[in-house]
């Protein structure tokens, strides 16, 4: 017993002393707390880190950002993780995704600004109107996707919607689709899946079906199998709309969705402003102008990229390869 | 600072209740009851979504009581329909994931950050008596006839069968009893965390058994029940603690925090094992 209460006061005191050595110089710190390490959020992360430097260097501040925390998807880590960089009197925390960004303002409790990035649905994560909270959100358009959809293929006859039911990223976009495909008059066969192996198996029962398209919203699900069921939809000359670039570079058709590198900048822009006493403002939609399309799949499907060329400025890219 | 050390044991509390479960289950009636996962999330979803209409206590009540519910089912799987003690856990937490979904109303993320909850005060004061209390309520329990009945199916099913009780009964009402116990924690989180996420019991087992385990290694647990029990808050405290360290250190790259886990479960497993063989040694 003697062993244990000892050693429980060396691990209080360990972690007491280093709180002390931790004392701010200087400049600016920043925490940078993604919710699980995923392609998407490196990006945005990287985006972040990118821009502080960029603005130390034109200000002539010093901006710490440490290095980028990683919740691991568990709720007590990030929990933990919070309550640490509260206690590192950083000037602001910058979530990224939705269980990161609630965690943040619990754990802040309005001590510290938050300032999320990437979040579809601030209002349904409950992360308005609360007056040291605020972010960007990469919601996106899903009318001008579906649109797109229709200057490929004016006579679409099915359209495969294919997302997971843990992801409440995808709720608003589907609901979205469902309502403008339904107007047109257009079957919509939904297939959903929670793990690698069920979309697998859900984007196979879609090309069962003989879809004439599928859309997939900013689904962190489904993106983690895009790599495998691309070469799916591509072997069956179906087109895969997405959400967001990371699934075009991951081998789908195209996107409108958010450059996620431009929403890091603003994300850093805007945490950047508050720390320098800017007023916390409503969050910030970052527009979905630009079209990403992967020409490995165009040269499949016998497309030219150039037909979007109405919709917003066009990035080609191509499949990743390892 | 003291923040840091205040979660740390805000979270040791809540979590001790999935340790207190396991401890349980896969000590006292020596079942791997694999249900943990979903029946926290349930407990969690439960509670979140009664908080959300108001109820924030009936929300704690009933999130125990689906835990309950769900240990009710594996254990019924067990005893009934013969499938074996890992699978039907496995059953059970697979099937849990499209329950806990409905009870979200099929969304993924509920957040209650506006709504009050049971924690008006103190959390750490309210959490730590409500721990303390489980766990007295829990040594007392495992004194009475039912609950020494329970131990001995653990220990020798076959001389339970002997002496006239149903050994089957004794394992609904132990698994039924852990999964409570895991509701209850998974409740608490939900409400101290003040969101449900359908995601937030991934890998809660493993937690539950690296602290149950440290605990046990840390103060000889085996030695007494009474010990056992208390080893299982205390696991989860130098869990947290350690993790809070490495944190705040950052002695180890943040990225490899599940290698961490696993390192310090090993540790503590091989501890007592390493021990015993110099002793043989000398």
């Amino acid at each position: 017993m003697k062993k244990i209460i000892s050693l429980f006061f060396v691990a209080m005191l360990l972690v007491t002393l280093l709180g002390c050595s931790k004392k701010a110089d200087d400049g600016y710190k920043v925490a940078v707390v993604k919710q699980l390490d995923h392609e998407s959020l490196d990006e945005i992360a990287k985006a972040i880190c990118d821009e502080f430097d960029v603005i130390s260097q034109r200000d002539g501040v010093s901006i710490d950002y440490g290095s980028v925390y990683s919740g691991q998807n568990d709720q007590s880590v990030l929990q933990q993780i919070g309550s640490g960089v509260r206690s590192d009197g950083v000037d602001v925390i910058v979530p990224i995704a939705t269980l990161a960004a609630q965690t943040m303002t619990l754990v802040s409790d309005g001590d510290i600004p938050v300032v999320f990035a990437a979040i579809s649905d601030p209002e349904t994560a409950g992360l308005t109107d609360i007056d040291y909270v605020t972010g960007t959100s990469d919601a996106l358009n899903t009318k001008q996707i579906m649109e797109m959809m229709f200057k490929v293929n004016p006579d679409i006859k099915k359209v495969g919607l294919l997302y997971s039911m843990s992801e409440a990223n995808s709720k608003k976009s589907i609901d979205g689709a469902k309502a403008y495909l339904k107007d047109k008059g257009v079957e919509i066969i939904e297939a959903t899946g929670n793990t690698d192996d069920e979309i697998k198996q859900a984007a196979t029962s879609l090309i069962a079906s003989k879809v004439d398209a599928v859309f997939t919203p900013t689904d962190n699900v489904v993106m983690a199998s895009e790599l495998t069921i691309a070469q799916d939809f591509m072997d069956a000359k179906i087109p895969h709309y997405t959400g967001a670039d990371s699934f075009v570079k991951s081998g789908a058709f195209v996107t409108c969705g958010v450059n996620y590198t431009e929403l890091g900048k603003l994300t850093a822009d805007l945490a950047y402003s508050i720390m320098t006493g800017g007023e916390v403002t409503d969050y910030e939609v970052v527009p979905g102008g630009v079209i990403t399309v992967n020409t490995d799949v165009c040269e499949s499907l016998g497309i030219s990229p150039d037909i979007f060329l109405d919709f917003g400025e066009i990035v080609e890219v191509t499949t990743i390869k390892d | 600072m003291s923040y840091i050390i205040e979660t740390a044991l805000e979270l040791a509390c809540v979590y001790s209740f999935v340790t207190l479960a396991l401890f349980l289950s896969f000590r006292i009636l020596d079942i791997a009851d694999l249900t943990t996962d979903g029946c926290f999330v349930l407990g969690m979803c439960v509670s979140i979504v009664c908080t959300l209409n108001n109820h924030p206590l009936l929300g704690i009540l009933l999130g125990m009581a689906s835990g309950g519910l769900a240990g009710l089912v594996t254990a019924l799987l067990q005893t009934k329909l013969g499938v074996p003690s890992i699978l039907a856990g496995i059953i059970t937490n697979t099937a849990l994931y499209t329950i806990n979904l409905m009870v979200m109303g099929f969304s993924s993320n509920i957040s209650i950050l506006r709504n009050k909850t049971i924690f008006n005060g103190n959390k750490l004061i309210l959490l730590i008596l409500i721990v303390i209390v489980v766990m007295i309520l829990l040594r007392y329990f495992l004194s009475t006839r039912l609950g020494l009945s329970i131990r001995a199916t653990g220990d020798n099913i076959d001389m339970v069968a002997a002496s006239s009780i149903n050994p089957k009964a004794c394992i609904l009402i132990g698994l039924v009893m852990s999964n409570m116990l895991t509701g209850l924690g998974g409740a608490l989180a939900g409400q101290l965390q003040k969101s449900a996420d359908i995601n937030a019991g991934n890998g809660i087992v493993t937690i539950g058994l690296a602290t149950l385990i440290i605990g046990e290694t840390l103060i000889n647990g085996k030695k007494s029940i009474t010990r056992n029990i208390i080893a299982c808050l205390i696991g989860n405290i130098i869990y947290r603690l350690v993790y809070a360290f490495i944190l705040q250190t950052h002695i180890i790259p943040i990225e490899c925090l599940k290698l961490m886990t696993a390192l310090i479960i090993t540790l503590a497993i091989a501890l007592p094992y390493l021990k015993d063989r110099k002793k043989a040694l000398c």
